[in-house]
């Protein structure tokens, strides 16, 4: 059977546009490489993330540990490799949380309009003018530190923007004369909204989803260094930079590769999630990537 | 006598827009029959599809049913809950709208759209529902189903995508089709075609049609009965063959002269003079007075009742009102 056009166009328009840009070529290996890190990080690492070892405090990178150790004697190479699991945990489930609360409400508001449309807005609009570092702080206070409590912290602060987005996108599906074939067919609302709407406005979602990844991965990096999020020993990325504060006279190297990672993880989700809006507009049908 | 499918009486629905009361429909009623085909016709925004919107119940926000009754099967659609109307939409009535073009979900497949209306309407297995997929699509005339049955909406052209529509709407085995000026979008042979299928179909499933057009030459050929619609009025109610051989609504006479005619110069073709009124504010009594050749003085007063002046042959005009 000869496999759907629209099946082989989109995604391989898409593929296509992808692979011919070099930048988006590099941020999807890197990820890939985060991803395979994170779940064979125990095959990896030199060192156990948390026994101390007290022979061998705050030595500077070498042959034996490549990003040295902190005043514990623990190598750091090992704690930033692990430290990739916390970081996309929290990206993910963050990403997860904030897309479950913003989509549905977002596609409520949007298509039905009126009292649920002003109830749902005015909500997210008092979301949207408190400022979100200081919830999240509170909260994840509140919450009592750990990853889950990260991860709720973070994604309560980030639904409003995603359900503004999908309202917005779904005010636009809404009046496309097919909602109303669909509606004239006794198709339901609960329906419409998720099989009809929702597949249309899946482009700028990915998008969205893959762009806020970082932003989620950075404050949970700021909620551990200011104390709220992960408690140590965990080897949390933003925790280690706090730890190693003290000592950045004496050993840079305790706060900076950690604060290398978040930087390279955030850079990598930003540049994949770029590459993915100009690959999957629309727009720039048969014209290739503008770079 | 067959049996009376829908019956509308005295329907007026009126829109509350911003500027002001959009007088729609007033007094709009007509019944069918079981498989009779009902033309409606008229100008653009005389009400055509707002009477079809008023009978699927898919009117916007602003619009409000002020009197009327819709009686189908014996129920008025105008009390039914939204559960209720939903059970009607595409299980009884079915709509094929205007532009084929626009009105399929551009991400799903065939498939997907019309198994949506299998399921929704009917307890069947997975199977079963796509046998039934590809039989309507034979149904329509649709060649090698089971390979368009995986197509998305751009991958077929203007005249594929209406008879998907149209198998879309047959799904639920309405009673009732209303097809929206389903020929506007196709070109003349695809037209030709179209309508041989509906003839078809139409004999197959035993549905009644309400056909809304503005296209004489189709409600010559498809058509029953007439409704000519002018500025949310009925003005002529009757059978095809009275229309075409004896129109007696000044309105009407224009229509018919206004339809270009093989044999005939295109300068020859006569026009209406004037437009069609501002609903905002229509032109008091009857609202043709102003484009009317016998325009007489009592029609700027008084608005002319809908009257049966020959046997089953219903116009709203002063010309045939006696007193």
């Amino acid at each position: 059977m000869v496999k759907s056009y629209l099946e082989r166009s989109t995604v391989q328009v898409v593929k296509r546009r992808l692979l011919r840009d070099k930048v988006a070529q590099i941020g999807l290996f890197t990820i890939l490489l985060i991803i395979l890190i994170s779940i064979f990080v125990p095959f990896l690492a030199p060192y156990s993330p948390v026994e101390p070892d007290y022979s061998k405090t705050l030595q500077p990178p070498s042959k034996n540990h490549f990003f040295g150790t902190d005043e514990f004697g623990r190598d750091i190479f090992s704690r930033t490799l692990y430290g990739t699991r916390y970081a996309l945990i929290v990206g993910l489930g963050v990403v997860f949380l904030a897309s479950a609360i913003g989509i549905t409400l977002g596609l409520l508001a949007g298509y039905f309009g009126g009292i649920t449309d002003g109830m749902i807005m005015r909500t997210v609009d008092i979301m949207m003018s408190i400022p979100a570092l200081v919830l999240a702080i509170a909260l994840a206070g509140v919450l009592g530190g750990g990853l889950k409590s990260i991860i709720i912290a973070i994604g309560v602060i980030s639904w409003a923007s995603l359900a503004r987005l999908v309202r917005g996108e779904t005010l636009s599906i809404k009046e496309e004369p097919y909602i109303e074939v669909a509606d004239s067919l006794g198709i339901s609302n609960l329906h419409i909204i998720f099989k009809h709407i929702l597949p249309n406005i899946s482009s700028s979602l990915i998008v969205y989803t893959t762009l806020s990844m970082p932003d989620a991965i950075l404050t949970s990096a700021a909620l551990s260094f200011l104390g709220v999020g992960m408690q140590p020993p965990t080897p949390e990325w933003g925790l280690m930079v706090s730890e190693g504060r003290n000592f950045l006279g004496s050993a840079w190297w305790i706060s900076t590769f950690p604060g290398l990672a978040i930087m390279v993880i955030s850079l990598t989700f930003n540049i994949v999630g770029d590459a993915l809006r100009d690959a999957l507009d629309p727009k720039l049908e048969g014209k290739g990537i503008i770079n | 006598m067959t049996k009376i499918l829908l019956d509308i009486k005295d329907l007026i629905v009126y829109f509350y827009t911003e500027e002001g009361i959009v007088k729609a429909l007033e007094d709009v009623g007509f019944s069918i029959k079981k498989g009779e085909t009902l033309g409606l016709v008229g100008e653009t925004g005389c009400g055509k599809s707002t009477t079809a919107s008023t009978i699927m119940y898919l009117l916007p926000p602003t619009a409000r049913v002020l009197k009327g009754e819709i009686v189908f099967k014996g129920k008025d659609l105008l009390k039914l809950s939204e559960n209720e109307i939903n059970e009607i939409r595409g299980r009884e009535i079915a709509m094929v709208y205007q532009d084929p073009m626009t009105s399929l979900n551009p991400v799903l497949t065939v498939e997907d759209q019309i198994a949506e209306v299998l399921i929704y309407h009917f307890t069947m297995a997975k199977k079963e529902v796509k046998e039934r997929a590809i039989n309507l699509l034979k149904d329509v005339d649709i060649p090698a189903p089971e390979r368009v049955i995986r197509m998305y909406p751009h991958e077929l052209s203007g005249g594929m995508k209406q008879r998907v529509m149209i198998a879309m709407a047959l799904a639920g085995n309405p009673d009732l089709l209303i097809l929206d000026e389903p020929t506007t979008a196709l070109d003349v042979t695809v037209q030709a075609q179209f309508l041989n299928l509906i003839e078809k179909l139409q004999e197959k499933y035993g549905i009644s049609i309400l056909w809304i057009t503005h296209d004489l030459t189709v409600i010559a050929e498809m058509a029953d009965m007439v409704v000519v619609m002018y500025a949310g009025y009925v003005v002529e109610y009757t059978d095809v063959t009275s229309l075409f051989k004896n129109s007696l609504h000044p309105y009407t006479s224009l229509l018919l002269k206004a339809v270009p005619r093989i044999g005939t110069r295109v300068n020859d073709l006569e026009i209406i003079p004037g437009v069609v009124p501002n609903l905002l504010y229509p032109p008091s009594g009857c609202r043709f007075h102003p484009r009317c050749p016998s325009v007489k003085s009592i029609c700027k007063k008084q608005k002319p009742p809908l009257m049966e002046v020959e046997n089953n042959h219903f116009v709203a005009c002063h010309l045939y009102n006696e007193n």
